[in-house]
């Protein structure tokens, strides 16, 4: 039997591997200086680039799209070639994949400094960075196909079904979940509203984290870690009935994000079961990972890869068991918009995402350099830094977290609240300090990684393309019985199965017009369209991120609607393009801050925080005092909204910026009358209609109710 | 009818976004079943054992190690 000689391509793996440590260093650094904002405001050097609002969505967008993202890519370029046998199937889309995906990160970075954003978490790039992702995406599965096609090894190792669920997954919710109407060369409004963009947003935003953060490590999991134990995998069935499960169960259990939110209860409770049923395959890849090592933890001892791989693998299960909990109604309740979340998410993102990326490159640089590592002893001290820095990070927040929900609930004996919510703040400043050192440490432990790399890289000699040989498939196939079985095994079915797939998604764009503009009619009478002012004052508070800091949403709540007002209704959202209930609470809610305080109270806000609530840890916006409205735009958002099923009156964008003036004209007034004067087209009025907006339709509402009674 | 029940009939006309999810969901479950299917007749998994075991073999061609004189 003649064998093929071909090599595998480990070029793409080193540029891989490098972006990875780059953008993993610069997403942490983002990350710390993010953290110490919260102790430290003035950190944000009073520049709307740096305030908290626009760096969060930096950071979070380069350690999942750029560290996790880039890890990723390295690991299946690796695992792939060797799983099937076969080189990438083209090396030219293999470099358009990759400088491909380090432009859509240099576009993400760039384009939210700015304040290009689309308010919508871990989806905030905006149209035309989306498109980008979309095409380096299909690259990326052609040369991912095309691989597992030209294989030479017929089956199919369960790593490889896990990338395959990712591809697959990832297309549909990105594509689905950005959709968007453009009125700007950069910006666009969701097409999705109110309650429906929050469904689709955490349908998205749960299965970015199922199909982008756990599926394809999982993956990667299976290969390198038995390759580094030397240990075949403890239970192979157990990988594959686990992975079905998994990919199955998952992409129901998004509604967890929207426990007690005006989100109907059957879609609450269907989220709170699938999040449930979770933890039976999640735990099936914990275990038998940790299992793998059965007879093997001497070498544990000593390898520092197989350290970092425990260590990850244990915060998955922890993760994963922690998730289904927060599920359920009665913990989220506490949970939710508490820094609780965000210790639950960094044990995830730094245990396992971190654990797994620093294990595989220690892993794979040498073996690509063809030597060892340089210090064995200098990874096993990063191993440590970075398990207590996880530790020092995730602790304080839970406490941090416990003490938010405790004072916020509490009442005093004469059934008045007992707490201010700046108390709240003030009390969990020493958490938000620990956590940052925390975070420090593990930062550190990077630094040394990446130093320990360069050192094992010039000490060794980089093998570009890897000779194999191995023997070709035989074309017949062994399990040739009847003639529809061979029918299946050829491409073609296969591409008739995509196509069907495509054609039925066409189907939908088709139909998702009619839909959702229909379904858009205004329901509750008293909510009306935002006003031209307001519809600006609301883009620039998506633009400075507010909603990383302020919810809105009241949930149904004693404590919620002693605090905050009457709770919100589904109904009160029709118009909200894209949904701003947030997921934190750094900050009060704001759903009904209509009306509680006067014009000029909001402009000091802005311009210094802390005068009007001493102890604020809020940035400061002096810029908006300044910067002028963009009335350019207000013909093409008053369209692009009327596109929408918004009920803009016929030709409203031609005398919108009449309509802007006369209220920005009533608001500069009450602000001369407490001694503030303002540019007519100043941000400030803008962002303070919005505000004075808030929450304010179902007031009347309720008046009305009461008037006719 | 009280408000109650106008915002319960609001409410499931707002919620006709899940449409686009279900279809969207089953489709892509639908993909997954024929794979799934497909890889349990074509004897994808009638073989256990040596997966594992054959994934830990390199069929590269082994090249001595060297470790340059970092200096």
């Amino acid at each position: 039997m003649q064998l093929d000689k071909f090599s595998y391509d480990n070029k793409i793996v080193k540029y891989f591997a490098a972006a990875t440590a780059l953008w993993g260093l610069v997403g942490m650094i983002v990350g710390l200086w993010v953290a110490i904002q919260f102790y430290f405001p003035a950190i944000s050097l009073d520049y709307p680039g740096t305030t908290f609002g626009r760096l969060r969505p930096i950071h979070t967008n380069a350690v999942i799209f750029a560290f996790v993202g880039n890890s990723m890519f390295m690991g299946i370029y690796y695992s792939l070639q060797r799983l099937c046998k076969a080189r990438m199937f083209n090396d030219k889309l293999s470099w358009i994949h990759f400088w491909g995906w380090q432009l859509i990160i240099v576009l993400a970075a760039v384009s939210l400094f700015f304040g290009f954003t689309t308010g919508k978490e871990y989806a905030e790039l905006e149209w035309p960075i989306d498109i980008l992702i979309t095409l380096i995406w299909v690259v990326f599965g052609i040369n991912m196909f095309g691989t597992i096609f030209k294989r030479r090894e017929s089956h199919l190792y369960v790593a490889i079904w896990f990338y395959i669920a990712t591809w697959v997954t990832v297309a549909m919710l990105h594509i689905v979940n950005s959709f968007e109407i453009p009125f700007s060369y950069f910006k666009s409004y969701s097409f999705y509203a109110g309650v429906q963009d929050a469904l689709v947003q955490w349908w998205y935003g749960h299965n970015a984290v199922a199909f982008f953060l756990t599926t394809p490590i999982l993956g990667l999991m299976y290969y390198f870690l038995p390759k580094a134990a030397n240990r075949p995998v403890y239970s192979y069935r157990l990988s594959i009935i686990h992975f079905w499960a998994l990919i199955f169960l998952y992409i129901w259990a998004g509604p967890h994000h929207l426990l007690y939110t005006a989100l109907p209860d059957w879609a609450q409770s269907l989220g709170t079961v699938f999040s449930l049923m979770l933890i039976f395959p999640s735990w099936g890849g914990m275990l038998n990972g940790l299992f793998t090592l059965r007879g093997a933890w001497d070498k544990v001892r000593e390898e520092p890869v197989l350290k970092f791989f425990v260590v990850a693998i244990t915060c998955y299960g922890m993760s994963t068991f922690e998730g289904p909990l927060l599920s359920l109604k009665s913990v989220n309740a506490i949970a939710h918009y508490t820094d609780w979340i965000v210790g639950h998410v960094h044990i995830g993102g730094l245990g396992w995402n971190g654990f797994m990326a620093f294990g595989i490159l220690y892993y794979l640089i040498p073996k690509m350099w063809n030597t060892t590592l340089y210090s064995k002893k200098l990874a096993t001290n990063h191993f440590w830094l970075g398990t207590i820095g996880i530790v020092i990070y995730a602790i304080p927040l839970y406490w941090a977290g416990f003490a938010q929900a405790d004072m916020w609930k509490q009442f005093t004996e004469e059934g008045q609240l007992k707490f201010q919510f700046l108390e709240t703040v003030t009390a969990i400043i020493p958490m938000y300090i620990t956590r940052s050192i925390g975070g420090t440490i593990y930062l550190i432990g990077a630094f040394m990684m990446v130093y320990n790399l360069i050192k094992t890289v010039k000490q060794g000699s980089f093998i570009a393309n890897e000779e194999a040989e191995a023997a070709p498939l035989e074309k017949t196939a062994s399990h040739a019985k009847e003639y529809w079985h061979r029918w299946i095994e050829r491409k073609p079915a296969l591409m008739l199965v995509f196509s069907l797939i495509l054609v039925a998604l066409g189907g939908l764009i088709e139909l998702i017009p009619t839909f959702l503009i229909k379904s858009n009619i205004p329901t509750i009478t008293s909510v009306k369209p935002y006003t031209p002012l307001e519809l600006h004052g609301r883009d620039i508070y998506v633009r400075e991120g507010c909603y990383t800091c302020h919810s809105q949403m009241i949930r149904p709540f004693r404590d919620e609607v002693a605090r905050y007002g009457e709770y919100s209704k589904a109904g009160e959202f029709v118009y909200d393009h894209p949904f701003q209930w947030g997921s934190k609470r750094t900050g009060p809610d704001l759903a009904r801050e209509g009306g509680k305080y006067p014009d000029s109270w909001h402009y000091n806000h802005m311009m210094e925080p802390t005068l009007m609530s001493p102890g604020s840890i809020m940035p400061r916006y002096p810029w908006l005092l300044e910067d002028k409205i963009d009335t350019a735009l207000t013909g093409a958002k008053i369209r692009a909204m009327q596109t929408l099923g918004v009920p803009y009156p016929k030709g409203f964008d031609k005398i919108a910026n009449e309509d802007l003036m006369l209220q920005a004209t009533g608001i500069r007034i009450n602000l001369k009358i407490d001694k503030i004067e303002t540019p007519k087209d100043a941000e400030i009025v803008a962002l303070i209609a919005y505000l004075q907006r808030l929450g304010k339709d179902i007031k009347a509402e309720s008046k009305t109710q009461t008037a006719q009674k | 009818m009280g408000p109650a029940d106008i915002f319960t009939a609001k409410i499931n006309q707002l919620m006709s976004v899940i449409i686009i999810l279900l279809l969207a969901s089953i489709s892509v479950a639908a993909l997954f079943l024929v794979a799934f299917l497909w890889s349990v007749k074509t004897g994808q998994y009638d073989d256990e054992i040596s997966p594992p075991m054959r994934m830990l073999f390199d069929d590269t061609k082994p090249v001595p190690k060297q470790t340059k004189d970092p200096l």
